[in-house]
């Protein structure tokens, strides 16, 4: 690491912020997600461009969602959240050309960033 | 005075995040069916709710005439005669009224006349947020939000949007202008391609926005 001086903290306004985080490789259409390095939560291919990311623990909102693609071979392919079920515990994430979801290339790599609020006091 | 959560580690000063979702109303076109026949706005959002629509006596069936005042649309037919499909091709040839509203005949009959209707259910569209931070969130354009935020901050880092929609839409969030140092806005688009776009059903922006609250680079 670079000779650089490193905060402790960041801030915000969010009380009780937790970050999910981690790479989701993704295989060839049959084979779903090859794996997932998500601290807490796991991830699963549920339908064509569809990723499913199931976490462990009980969280009051999410605040922040950011997910991007790595791939050595150009891709028309645009993450976008479907859906958020807090009592289920999972994000439901399309990969879409234009507005079809369509799966990825093998090999392709979801970066995913998840922000949740634990706390039930906002803020 | 909010209190600040403390979390990771960074190599900036006071690294300090804004994050929240972004509820879009998409905007709708108002309508009004009336025997047999459609009439959907042209433009959208609740302008449309003021577009009227008679129907009068005294013309003759197949050569149903029709006249606009304002955004009223007046028909006249040859009541219980005039067939919705004669109805529906007079409108469709009215240029001042089709700019008002695009008629489509849904059913199979005659028209009598009635008196004045109006188109209803237009909606504009709109943006609520659910950012601390954030003091208001407006639609300022198609496509278009505008964020201000309650203070100004020393230096703006980076901002990062994502978007939900039960209905996939080919819609990309992209910061079209940041003034979050001399002053306290910054504008999202959504763009399909490199077109502003209105969603076209409900959604929601999921939003960070990070700043260095401090005068210190590092």
């Amino acid at each position: 690491m670079a000779n650089n001086y490193k905060q402790q903290f960041f801030y915000s306004f969010t009380k009780g912020l937790v970050a999910l985080q981690g790479p989701i490789v993704l295989g060839a259409t049959t084979t779903g997600v090859t794996s997932s390095s998500i601290n807490g939560a796991s991830a699963a291919r549920t339908g064509t461009g569809e990723i499913t990311v199931t976490f462990q623990d009980l969280f009051q909102a999410l605040v922040f969602a950011d997910a991007m693609l790595l791939s050595a071979t150009a891709r028309d392919l645009v993450p976008q959240i479907k859906s958020v079920d807090l009592v289920a515990k999972t994000v439901v994430i399309n990969l879409l050309t234009g507005a079809t979801p369509t799966d990825p290339l093998n090999g392709m790599t979801l970066y995913v960033n998840l922000f949740f609020r634990a706390s039930s006091i906002n803020p | 005075m909010k209190y600040a959560q403390q979390f990771l580690g960074s190599l900036y000063r006071n690294l300090t995040g804004l994050h929240g979702s972004l509820a879009y109303t998409a905007q709708v076109k108002a309508t009004l069916t009336t025997q047999g026949i459609l009439l959907t706005a042209a433009s959208f959002g609740t302008v449309g709710n003021n577009v009227t629509f008679t129907v009068t006596p005294g013309a003759t069936a197949g050569a149903e005439t029709v006249s606009v005042t304002g955004s009223a649309i007046t028909v006249q037919v040859e009541t219980g005669v005039s067939s919705i499909t004669q109805v529906a091709t007079a409108l469709q040839a009215s240029t001042a009224a089709v700019a008002l509203a695009v008629t489509t005949s849904t059913g199979a009959g005659t028209v009598a006349t009635h008196a004045v209707l109006s188109l209803a259910g237009g909606v504009n569209a709109g943006v609520t947020s659910n950012i601390i931070g954030v003091s208001s969130a407006a639609v300022t354009g198609t496509g278009e939000i505008t964020l201000t935020l309650d203070r100004k901050w020393p230096f703006h880092l980076w901002t990062k949007c994502m978007m939900k929609s039960s209905t996939p839409q080919d819609l990309i969030p992209q910061v079209e202008s940041s003034s979050l140092v001399t002053g306290q806005t910054t504008k999202i688009q959504l763009l399909t391609g490199a077109t502003p776009t209105e969603p076209t059903s409900d959604c929601s922006l999921y939003v960070g926005i990070w700043f260095r609250d401090s005068s210190t680079t590092k």
